[in-house]
């Protein structure tokens, strides 16, 4: 019996349907453009707490397009947020992103603050007006 | 025996499902749209100038990224005068102004210049007031 070929052996006929994780074929349009879904890496951080000075809390940004900080005062004195940009996670470095006007925020209210200029580094200033802040932060970034 | 058919020689029958590295079936939706993660090219690059008494540059390739910014710590007592230059080369012949990036940066302070157009390359012109200027510059883009 001679040895035949099993696989068709002309690269162009030689052909597959190409399955993902899902049981059905990967979608392309009827002149073949495959058709994708991108995804974006969300990122979220929170954190409540109080201060007497400034609270920072900063960010690592070098990896996302877009983010914001969400601020809530749940105290009862008035807070200051502000936005700042670094190259480093030395605060020395840091300069007020100069398009980002400081929140004044009184008790019981909530803002949201979103940066305007890319370093590495992204970090939101908090600081009591009074004596005392307290404070419920989020950073959502995708 | 008779010799059959092994393999299915229909193309569209012909299944087969795609790997990555991971043990695991390309994603895809239900409809068989192929999900992709775009990876983030961050990038930083760092310099200290000191004793500078003529002009310095600190040149970047910007060509694969979307948003950039320099950051210039003047650690020394004497004036910078800053402004961004572009160009499609890196000769220093074809640089031009990033017209409207120009910065006085006083003694000990810091400052950060972002680029408003786009051309291959981009850089940093710093000239100092005096002959001993000393400054850091950080560049972050992604």
């Amino acid at each position: 019996m001679p040895n035949n070929i099993v696989f068709n052996n002309i690269a162009s006929q030689l052909k597959t349907t190409i399955y993902g994780s899902e049981n059905v074929a990967l979608k392309t349009d009827s002149e073949g453009r495959l058709e994708i879904l991108s995804s974006l890496n969300f990122t979220t951080t929170n954190t409540s707490t109080s201060c007497t000075e400034t609270h920072i809390f900063e960010q690592d940004t070098s990896n996302l397009t877009e983010y914001s900080f969400y601020v809530q005062n749940t105290g009862v004195d008035t807070l200051a947020a502000s936005i700042y940009i670094s190259p480093t996670t030395n605060y020395a470095d840091s300069l007020a992103d100069a398009g980002v006007a400081t929140l004044t925020l009184a008790s019981g209210q909530t803002g949201i603050l979103v940066p305007t200029r890319f370093l590495k580094y992204t970090g939101l200033s908090i600081y009591p007006e009074n004596t005392n802040a307290t404070f419920n932060l989020y950073f959502n970034g995708h | 025996m008779p010799n059959n058919i092994i393999f299915n020689n229909t193309a569209s029958q012909l299944k087969t499902t795609i790997y990555g590295s991971e043990d695991i079936a390309l994603k895809t939706d239900s409809e068989g749209r192929l999900e992709v993660l775009t990876s983030s090219n961050f990038t930083e690059s760092t310099s200290v100038f000191t004793d500078f008494a003529a002009g310095a540059t600190f040149m970047q390739d910007t060509s694969k990224l979307t948003e950039y910014s320099f950051w210039i710590a003047n650690s020394s007592s004497e004036t910078l005068t800053a402004r961004i230059q572009i160009s499609p080369t890196d000769t220093e012949a074809d640089f031009i102004e990033d017209v409207g990036t120009e910065l006085v940066i006083n003694g000990t302070t810091t400052a950060i210049l972002v680029p408003s157009r786009f051309l291959k390359y981009t850089r940093l012109d710093i000239d100092p007031s005096g002959t001993s200027a000393s400054f850091t510059v950080y560049f972050n883009g992604h």
